[in-house]
């Protein structure tokens, strides 16, 4: 009941703001926000009821039972506790606490036992540069064995694959990062299907010396969850919740340049993959190198492999991005950009007053 | 009050007490392991949630609606809808926390297609999902006259005509000889067997297809058929007792008409006349004929639409032996009473039309269950009448070739025509 008032409350304010800004003329992106809320991907409107409402395409999670804060987790990255060496290397420290007992909600009203690095899935993104030194001080607060294991080059001993760290256990992963690019890190204790499935993993950033051009950066891991434990996934989703970014779109300027850095850590499928609405990009293979190996609107990848996708928008409006396998799409993994013209908007502030 | 009388009273006051110190003691250990000691003492497991989608229906303004109720130990609440494992925006009704066994209705907008498979799927907030498949979408049928007289016409076609078709045998039946007798019925012993399992088997299916925990559902179905069985038997003998006194008594209207064989003149009347032994088998016919209704209403409810066309040609087939169980009982008669043989055959085969009507209409997988365990209950039933016909007649019938290759031959037809099914 609580719920379905608040959304009546938010679709009379929305009408209320619709019909207030439409006095003005606005731009047709500030009219769909607007009114996106209450527009249903399928065609068919949700029938006038006395019950309840079962919309994960338009209805959010209270943010504090909530796996992730996507909006948050999109544009956060770690640089660590930075310090400089004798010798003038930098030494990122991070701390990445491991657990296996939350239970928290990944879909509007679905709960499952994640298990987290730092309480969230996915875990904290990692980032440093090319010949940084980087520390990871790891605990297991879990009930069960848990390791850091990432991607990319060091010693046998710091590959968190050998080493299991026990419950109540500790582990300093110390190695250099290199080369640059774009990596998973996970945990590596099997079944590794099961940790992965809960939620064990988080994306690892290493920047080339010389940085890449200026530009709106985002972060998005592709999963999925089997929250009924029969191999198959139940939900499918980029940064952690289902249809998140349907109801909260991706606001991004227009002609600005957009660099993704996207990582596939779904488990059970084979495949994967990223497609972009009327656009096309650039795509880094694993991020190492600086010449783009695609340029193309769908990528596809298999667990573990990653890359850099860049572009930017012409137009102003919403643009739709989600897997193009539509299973994948209609189980959740779709998502919006929402492209502003910030010369335009400005223009309309200053109208307005 | 002397003292007998007083020893009597104490006695009486001590069965009581008796009588009540096992109830009151199963009534405190009842007690104990709802409270703290039995909550630790039974958290042995894990109840999980159970989610029954009972039944799911399709309409024209492209609405899917599923009834779901919650047949787990603890409540559960709905979270999230999908057709085919695509997840949708939907609507519950009343609400989307489910109580033990409590139900709601779930309203999925959704353009489906007619004659289309489609899975109905829920979620529940810890992330089980359950689902129904629904073999061809059919729109759902509103009562009206239309449908109510095309679901009777079907109940014509499988149960009524095909019985009555059967009792046309009726005229080669008399005056067939001590053999022929017998064989003919022992092949209707053996198409009542086929039946009496069939029904027993289809009920069985219907519940491992249909409920999450099937073996209560089972257990239910073999309890039912004894019930029916023994209850059917217990008031058969009581109508048989009471029609031999009064034949006993009044001139022998009907046993008149009987032309009793030697051995069985005196056990005859403690027995049955044909006319009531054919009356039985129509009622336990019609009981059976009730529940094939029933479960061509639901086929056709449910989408079955293949399985539909099945069931009627093959029940159409199989209803037609059914009117030679009915008349084979009076071949030894030389009664012309051509409206008793029709209400014989009405009342084998109208219980069709009422079941379509029922299953067509408002379809329940255990009321449908029930109806067949009660049908196979009269059948057993009627097959004990007609063994004991038999006994009582023959000397030893296990050595008897017409008897035994009677019964053989009937159920090797009955599985031939229900091949088709």
């Amino acid at each position: 009941m609580k719920l379905s008032l608040v959304t009546f409350v938010i679709i009379v304010l929305n009408i209320t703001i619709f019909l207030n800004i439409n006095s003005v003329k606005t731009s047709f992106a500030d009219d769909f926000e607007n009114s996106i809320t209450n527009r249903h991907v399928t065609g068919y409107n949700i029938p006038k009821t006395t019950g309840e409402i079962l919309d994960p395409t338009t209805s959010s999670i209270k943010e504090i039972d909530g796996v992730i804060e996507p909006n948050k987790y999109l544009r956060e990255f770690n640089y660590g506790k930075v310090s400089v060496l004798e010798n003038g290397t930098t030494l990122r420290e991070f701390t990445l606490i491991a657990n296996d007992n939350l239970i928290k909600e990944i879909s509007p009203g679905v709960y499952f036992n994640v298990w987290t690095f730092n309480g969230t899935v996915p875990g904290p993104t990692i980032r440093a540069t090319e010949g940084d030194i980087v520390k990871i001080n790891f605990v297991n607060n879990g009930a069960k064995f848990h390791t850091f294991h990432t991607h990319g080059i060091h010693k046998s001993e710091m590959d968190g694959v050998f080493e299991l760290v026990g419950p109540g256990g500790k582990f300093t992963y110390e190695f250099i990062a290199e080369p640059y690019g774009i990596f998973p890190y996970h945990c590596h204790v099997q079944p590794l299907e099961e940790h992965i499935n809960h939620g064990l993993y988080g994306a690892f950033i290493i920047d080339p010396k010389t940085p890449r051009e200026t530009a709106d950066e985002l972060v998005m891991i592709m999963n999925g969850y089997d929250t009924d434990f029969d191999m198959e996934n139940n939900f499918y989703t980029v940064n952690g919740i289902p249809y998140y970014y349907m109801h909260h779109p991706i606001q991004i300027e227009k002609n600005k340049l957009i660099r993704i850095y996207l990582v596939n850590m779904l488990e059970y499928d084979q495949i994967n993959n990223f497609h972009l609405h009327a656009n096309m990009f650039n795509f880094y293979n694993s991020g190492t190198k600086k010449t783009p190996d695609l340029y193309t609107d769908i990528v596809t990848m298999s667990q573990g492999e990653r890359g850099i996708i860049e572009f930017s928008y012409k137009y102003p409006g919403a643009y739709m991005f989600h897997a193009h396998k539509t299973e994948f799409a209609e189980k959740g993994w779709m998502s919006l950009f929402m492209v502003k013209d910030m010369q335009n908007s400005s223009k309309f502030v200053n109208s307005n007053n | 009050m002397n003292y007998d009388e007083q020893n009597s009273l104490t006695l009486k006051i001590r069965n009581i007490i008796l009588i009540f110190i096992p109830i009151i003691i199963m009534f405190l250990m009842i007690i104990s392991l709802f409270g703290p000691f039995g909550q630790s003492l039974l958290n042995i497991g894990i109840a999980l949630p159970k989610i029954d989608i009972e039944k799911v229906e399709f309409y024209e303004d492209n609405t899917i609606f599923a009834f779901v109720r919650n047949v787990g130990q603890n409540t559960i609440n709905i979270s999230q809808v999908d057709i085919n494992d695509r997840i949708l925006p939907a609507v519950i009704e009343p609400d989307r926390s489910l109580q033990r066994l409590e139900g709601s209705k779930i309203i999925i907008p959704f353009s489906w297609n007619r004659g289309e498979s489609y899975e109905v799927g829920v979620t529940t907030d810890d992330g089980t999902r359950f689902s129904k498949i629904v073999s061809a979408a059919i729109e759902t049928p509103k009562i009206g006259l239309s449908q109510f007289g095309a679901y009777a016409l079907i109940g014509i076609y499988v149960g009524v005509i095909p019985v009555f078709a059967g009792l046309l045998w009726y005229p080669i039946m008399r005056g067939l000889d001590k053999n022929k007798y017998n064989f003919i019925m022992s092949i209707t012993v053996g198409l009542l067997f086929f039946l009496g399992i069939d029904a027993m088997i289809e009920s069985n299916e219907l519940a491992v297809k249909n409920f999450p925990d099937p073996s209560k559902i089972q257990l239910l179905i073999i309890i039912t058929t004894l019930i029916s069985l023994i209850s059917l038997i217990f008031i058969s003998s009581k109508l048989i007792k009471k029609k031999s006194n009064r034949n006993e008594n009044h001139d022998k209207n009907n046993v008149h008409e009987v032309i009793k064989s030697d051995r069985a003149v005196e056990s005859e009347s403690k027995y049955l006349n044909p006319f009531s032994l054919s009356l039985m088998i129509s009622i336990g016919i019609g009981l059976h004929n009730f529940g094939e209704g029933l479960i061509i209403g639901s086929s056709i409810l449910l989408g079955e639409l293949a399985l539909t066309i099945f069931l009627i040609i093959g029940f159409t087939i199989h209803n037609t032996t059914e009117g030679l169980a009915i008349v084979s009982p009076l071949s030894k008669t030389k009664s012309r009473n051509i409206k008793r043989l029709i209400i014989y055959g009405l009342i084998a085969g109208i219980p069709t039309i009422g079941g379509t009507w029922i299953g067509g209409f408002s379809f329940s997988n255990l009321t449908t269950i029930l109806f067949l365990a009660v049908g196979s209950g009269a059948i057993f039933q009627v097959i004990y009448y007609i063994t004991i016909d038999l006994i009582n007649k023959n000397k030893d019938i296990l050595s008897n070739g017409y008897i035994i290759s009677g019964f053989i031959i009937g159920i090797i037809f009955m599985y031939a025509t229900g091949i088709f099914l």
